[in-house]
């Protein structure tokens, strides 16, 4: 298992490189070669690394550790066929952990990038209504039934559209150069991890590389169902593609209008939520 | 505070054999995917910020990481 942990990593790295590879291409940039993010975590892990005199030691380092820990435990729910609120709900302790890196380091970029987050996990926690509807067609949010659901009924991508396009603007926003992408907008320089530089870099890369496995193969699941692996890694790569057209020809927002948008598509999502109740269960 | 390289090194060391020895556990079927993810959810961030530490420290003495400034 520890295997498929590490290459999950390093696909995942290489997901987010094809991603701005593809950004800079849409731009008529050159951009940096697809192995860029993996190089990224090396050269990271080389340079000098210090703890700043203005943070919490303990949390500076713990929020690391933790960063990379849920987003393994999410890994294991997702080859155990887990239930889909788990992995939700480590998303949102995600958010918990970006506020903990911005506030542990004391510096101010790195508690606006903290505060940001909050603001803007209000926005797309809420979009998690895309998972009643999951819950209604399949009468389950274990993975392994929703996978038996759409073995039997055909893919929910078709049956939820409305729904996979919610998860679709989910995963949006946790990427890099993205519309939503508030977090780490320049005028923070980097946001909540502005201060977490050297080996504490590294280290969230390599929680990232996983964070983007878990999250597209997670997609790939509850909207495609079973998948081979070769299959599966497709997806992820045309799912990146979508991902990586969608943050090249969007701006990013400001935190006022992301967040704005984001409660937008909730409420939709509520009224198509309270449609299918109805339908499917009157 | 200071580590030095040979203490990183052999909390990677001790990290890596916890997480192989789980993963080997769980193929062989004498323990479950729960019991094998619940050992490598704390090891497996040790082991990799361990190993990082130890590929970028001096040899000698422990100046590393913690130097303010």
């Amino acid at each position: 298992m520890i295997a498929e942990l590490v290459l999950a990593i390093l696909f995942g790295l290489l997901l987010l490189g094809i991603h701005r590879k593809l950004i800079a291409r849409i731009q008529r940039r050159p951009g940096p070669p697809v192995w860029q993010e993996i190089l990224h975590m090396l050269k990271f892990s080389f340079k000098t690394t210090w703890i700043p005199v203005t943070a919490s030691r303990t949390l500076f380092v713990a929020v690391v550790l933790i960063a990379i820990g849920i987003w393994t435990a999410a890994f294991y729910v997702l080859v155990s066929g887990g239930s889909l609120l788990v992995i939700l709900g480590i998303y949102m302790l995600h958010k918990i952990v970006e506020h903990g890196f911005g506030l542990s380091s004391g510096s101010p970029y790195g508690k606006y990038g903290g505060v940001r987050s909050v603001i803007s996990a209000a926005s797309e926690i809420p979009l998690f209504v895309s998972v009643a509807v999951i819950g209604v067609y399949s009468h389950s949010l274990d993975l392994s039934s929703i996978i038996q659901y759409q073995q039997a009924y055909g893919p929910l991508l078709f049956t939820a559209f409305p729904a996979a396009c919610a998860m679709f603007l989910v995963i949006l926003s946790k990427m890099p150069f993205g519309p939503f992408s508030i977090v780490e907008s320049k005028e923070l320089v980097s946001g909540y991890k502005t201060e977490h530089f050297g080996i504490w870099r590294a280290g969230l890369e390599v929680c990232n590389g996983l964070k983007t496995y878990v999250l597209l193969a997670v997609f790939l699941t509850v909207f495609i169902g079973p998948l081979t692996l070769p299959w599966l890694l497709a997806g992820m790569i045309i799912l990146i593609v979508l991902l990586a057209f969608s943050c090249a020809i969007t701006p990013m927002m400001s935190p006022f209008d992301s967040v704005t948008i984001q409660m937008i598509v909730t409420g939709m999502m509520l009224v198509y939520a309270a449609i299918v109740l109805m339908v499917v269960h009157p | 505070m200071r580590m030095k390289k040979t203490t990183v090194a052999r909390i990677f060391w001790v990290g890596a054999a916890v997480c192989v020895i789980a993963s080997g556990l769980f193929f062989t079927e004498l323990i479950p995917l729960a019991v094998c993810a619940a050992v490598l959810v704390p090891a497996f961030p040790v082991t990799v910020l361990a190993l990082l530490f130890w590929w970028m420290a001096g040899q000698s003495g422990g100046d590393f990481p913690f130097i303010g400034y």
